[in-house]
């Protein structure tokens, strides 16, 4: 494990703002970071992953220049430093009210996060350290078990270590640091022309609090359902979804409905209906990285080190407002204020908010309830290919079921279909949920590095498909 | 309606002198060190790639930058094989010390993970090419001021912003310098640089709760080019404002695109997309050997269709991968792990002939050789199978002509939604905006909302027309995913534009 450390982080920072031109605030993100991919039942693309990049942004009279690094030395930060100065000289004001560092208290709101991470709770040395040569030994037993019923593995298991720092010239100086572990496993069984394929998958913030086993069994368990797949006619379907589907539409609504920048550009499905239904009652979701959140989604402070605050957006069906980084709350005025969502750096720079902690608040069911409460229907794993920008405002999406599209018949599961397109705006289809279940998982966002969604599975009627794989047209 | 088509800009090769600004020990030597320490480890392969990367990007809303982020990176990735095992670790720096460290986690992983091997990895014999490639351009884009850079932008959103019904425009402008130093244990020691330009608009009308949006020349990132400033001035930007804005806000009026069967003219952007999604990534042999599972789906392109001559399209249709076209964004001299570029048929008259592919790959499908289609999108990632230029080569009709053949269809360009199964069979894409084809002719009529749909193959099989090299140009499409942890990839298109019969429209209302 090779983390920077906040003392060497406090140390160069430091010492580079000093000089710096302009009042200066600095982002630091580190990770060391072990992947082990596999597929095909054999380890094929390993990876030790270990960065750091450094984001200053300088303010040079109220414009705003910025500049990131990969060099957390003294003149490797005031080279970014200096780089954004020339930026800034170009650059059109600030918004009014988007303050310098200094100006505006960053532990502002529910400092709760904050306190939880400075206890180091969210660190775990053997998780840091894990490598090969802890995944190996298992990896090859359950290459082998899984052979023995024809089937293959794939997937990714991850463990280490993040660190974030925001470090300002007006004082402000902010670090933690945490430890994340993810396993994700598919099986797949050769299966007439294609693959009868299922997935299970786990993410925590401790090695330990995984049971490679189970993630394992549960896989081999749902790919043999999978097998002998049939064809299902396009239509409204009453479906159950797993947690997992219920994170990819999370995904596109964060960024079509829940981030600053739809929201100040009218274009997504919260602008102009705050306080108005927009869902059934059963939907309330929050972007809510809260203390008793499981630890993988510990999240304190933003990019400015700005303390997380929890944000309804939709409140029991009622819309609420998006979440805001300084710079949009400045640029929305009307005493709107940072959420915590800054999230800088980037290929693409937005400094408008960012939902990072999307939390789907939980039912009183099981997932196996869920179930049983459907008399004809679909429990679908995973969604492939979602796209939310078809319609934004309704957030409308289509997207493709992935790893099990399983057949419920007399609220039991008895078999698989072929895979099918489904086409629905998501506002909508939450207006027909009738059941939530009570465990959330956390489930790792597309987009952002350290996005992460608290999702439990829901019940939709008639869930609206709108076309199949059609594996048929290969049969040459 | 044909196409504005810029001419792509003729450059000329340009030694980048310092790519990072950073005094860097990134020279052959360093990487050269690196090398000889796998050599003295006993192992069966090394690679050491050490790259230094540049990103400007720049995001305009009217008169406003939403944000300018400049990025640079540099470090070593270091990937092993031992029995068969693979390992590969990064660190970032130029320390030679670090770089050396990064080595020995990438042995002792491939040490570990070769007890869980379960076959045999074998890799497609390469000469060891030595070689220095500097990139081609005419005038650096990192030399253009930023006040410059930015005049281009608002100027072109001042002209979008002049129609009452318009509520943004936005812009966007991308510069990337990339420099690699490849080595390895079989002898090869590649040098090269990149320097990639890029833009583009877009403006949003919104009337009540309707919103559209046009872009030019390409949607989201614009398009892009294996260039320096001067493909930027090509782009007119300015000069495309106008049209714009004028179709954004005349969206806002057009009646919903109809559902059902129709002919269909796909033009030059949303065909780079089509060919992108439907093509080149089911192409991908690491995809298509099942090792991209765990984020991005398999392949309905086996091996076995390859054998029996599959009908992957019409007559039409032939489409290459060539990472030797001049300019490309999939363009290079050599891929990561040193194979040199070339291009390689895909799909000859309809007939599937072939796959994008690296030395694992192309080995474990008895290609004999690589694609030379390895690619990481930086220092701290391994390489996998992307896409380079991959081309729909031109056909004999004229844009015209391909127009006249149609009595009652849809011509539909610029993409804005897009989604295709995890056996890339079935698609479903949205576009900003569908034309009228009338009796062989566009006739000036707009429907909003346009959107189609189909599997793979059957898809294919409808093209009955591909417009002449008049109308082909590259696209540059700057960000592709691929990858777990997702890596992102600049690639090309090659396209003019293509008719298809009874396509089954599906607007996106």
């Amino acid at each position: 494990m090779s983390l920077l450390g906040p003392d060497r982080i406090l140390s160069e920072v430091r010492a580079a703002l000093a000089d710096a031109p302009g009042p200066t605030i600095a982002t630091v993100k580190a990770y060391d970071v072990d992947v082990c991919r596999f597929a095909e039942s054999r380890v094929h693309q390993p990876q030790a992953l270990r960065n750091h990049l450094v984001t200053v942004r300088v303010f040079r009279d109220r414009r705003v220049g910025e500049a990131t690094i990969n060099d957390i030395s003294r003149t490797g930060v005031q080279r970014a430093i200096a780089r954004a100065w020339a930026s800034a000289e170009a650059l059109p004001p600030a918004p009014d009210g988007y303050p310098l560092p200094g100006e505006a208290p960053a532990h502002d709101g529910d400092a709760t996060a904050f306190d939880r991470a400075a206890t180091d709770e969210g660190w775990d040395d053997a998780t840091a350290a894990a490598g090969p040569a802890e995944k190996a030994p298992f990896l090859a037993r359950t290459f082998a078990q899984a052979e023995t019923e024809g089937i293959r593995l794939a997937g990714a298991w991850s463990t280490g270590g993040v660190e974030r720092a925001v470090v300002d010239s007006g004082g402000l100086e902010r670090y933690f640091r945490s430890t994340r572990a993810g396993l994700k496993v598919w099986a797949l069984k050769a299966d007439g022309g294609g693959d009868a394929s299922s997935f299970a998958g786990v993410n925590t913030g401790r090695l330990d609090r995984i049971d490679p086993a189970r993630v394992a069994a549960t896989a081999l368990e749902r790919c043999r359902l999978a097998v002998g797949p049939t064809p299902l006619d396009p239509g409204p379907i009453d479906v159950v979804l797993s947690a997992h589907a219920v994170a990819e539409l999370l995904d596109w609504m964060a960024m079509t409905g829940f981030n600053s920048r739809a929201h100040l550009q009218g274009t997504g499905f919260l602008a102009d209906r705050e306080g108005t239904r927009i869902t059934g009652e059963a939907i309330s979701i929050a972007e809510d990285p809260r203390a008793d959140a499981p630890d993988a989604a510990l999240l304190p402070f933003d990019d400015d080190g700005v303390t997380c605050r929890r944000v309804g957006l939709i409140e029991a069906g009622i819309a609420g407002t998006p979440v805001h980084s300084r710079w949009s709350a400045a640029k929305a005025g009307g005493g709107c204020a940072s959420t915590g969502s800054s999230k800088i750096g980037g290929m693409t720079p937005d400094p408008g908010g960012q939902p990072r902690r999307l939390r789907v608040a939980p039912g009183d069911s099981s997932e196996a309830a869920l179930i049983a409460g459907v008399e004809r229907g679909l429990f679908l794993t995973r969604f492939h290919y979602v796209n939310g920008m078809l319609d934004p405002r309704r957030a409308l999406m289509t997207g493709l079921t992935r790893d099990g599209a399983f057949r419920i018949e007399d609220g039991r599961l008895v078999g698989a279909a072929h895979n099918l397109r489904w086409t629905e705006p998501i506002l909508e289809a939450f207006q027909r949920v009738d059941g939530v279940a009570s465990e959330l998982e956390a489930i790792p966002g597309w987009w952002l590095d350290d996005e992460v969604h608290l999702c439990p599975a829901l019940r939709v009627r008639g869930f609206t498909f709108t076309g199949r794989q059609e594996l048929a047209a290969v049969d040459d | 309606m044909a196409p504005a088509l810029p001419h792509p800009a003729r450059a000329r090769p340009g030694t980048v002198s310092s790519l990072s600004d950073r005094p860097a020990p990134r020279d052959a030597s360093a990487v050269e060190e690196v090398v000889e320490h796998l050599r003295r480890r006993g192992l069966r392969y090394g690679e050491v790639r050490a790259m230094a990367t540049r990103n400007q990007s720049i995001h305009t809303s009217d008169q406003q930058a939403d944000g300018i982020s400049d990025l640079e990176d540099a470090g070593v990735g270091v990937r092993v094989l031992i029995g068969d095992g693979w390992g590969f670790a990064g660190c970032p720096g130029e320390s030679i010390d670090d770089w050396i460290a990064a080595a020995d986690r990438a042995v002792e992983a491939a040490k570990s993970y070769a007890i869980a091997a379960t076959r045999p990895v074998r890799l497609t014999e390469e000469e060891a090419h030595r070689a220095h490639v500097p990139a081609a351009y005419l005038i650096d884009p990192f030399a253009v001021p930023l006040d410059r850079k930015l005049k281009v932008l608002f100027e072109a959103a001042e002209v979008v912003r002049e129609h009452p019904e318009i509520t943004l425009a936005r812009g966007s402008l991308s510069f990337r310098r990339i420099e690699k130093v490849f080595g390895s244990t079989e002898g090869a020691l590649v040098t090269q640089q990149e320097v990639l330009s890029g833009g583009g608009i877009a403006a949003t009308a919104k009337r009540g709760a309707l919103v559209q949006r046009r872009s030019a020349p390409k949607e989201w990132e614009g398009d892009n080019r294996r260039a320096g400033w001067e493909f930027i001035e090509t782009l007119d930007l300015k000069g495309e404002a106008p049209r714009v804005r004028d179709e954004a806000v005349a969206l806002l009026s057009a009646p919903v695109c109809p559902s059902g069967p129709k002919d269909l003219v796909i033009g030059g952007t949303q065909l780079a997309l089509q060919v992108h999604e439907s093509v080149g990534h089911p192409l991908e042999l690491d995809r298509v050997l099942g090792t991209e599972i765990s984020l991005a789906g398999g392949s309905f392109a086996q091996p076995r269709l390859l054998e029996s001559g599959f009908r992957y399209g019409s007559e039409h249709v032939t489409l290459v991968a060539d990472s030797l076209v001049p300019g490309g964004m999939g363009s290079l001299a050599y891929d990561d792990e040193g194979v040199p570029a070339r291009r390689t048929v895909l799909v000859d008259r309809g007939v599937f002939k072939g796959y994008l592919s690296g030395r694992e790959y192309a080995a474990e499908a008895g290609l004999g050789r690589s694609s030379g289609a390895m690619r990481a999108d930086s220092w701290e990632r391994p390489p996998l199978v992307r896409m380079v230029n991959v081309n729909l080569e031109p056909g004999e009709e004229s844009f015209d002509e391909l127009i006249g053949g149609v009595q009652d269809g849809i011509y539909v360009d610029t993409n804005r939604s897009w989604s295709i199964d995890d056996l890339r069979l079935n698609f479903h894409f949205g576009c900003e905006a569908g034309y009228v084809i009338k009796d062989g002719r566009l006739t000036g009529d707009l429907v909003r909302d346009p959107g189609y749909t189909g599997i793979t193959p059957t898809f294919w099989r409808a093209c009955d027309g591909v417009a002449d090299a008049d109308a082909w140009r590259l696209w540059g499409i700057l960000f592709c995913g691929k990858g777990d942890p997702m890596q992102i990839m600049h690639v090309g298109h090659g396209v003019s534009a293509a008719r298809f019969r009874g396509v089954r429209m599906q607007p996106l209302v």
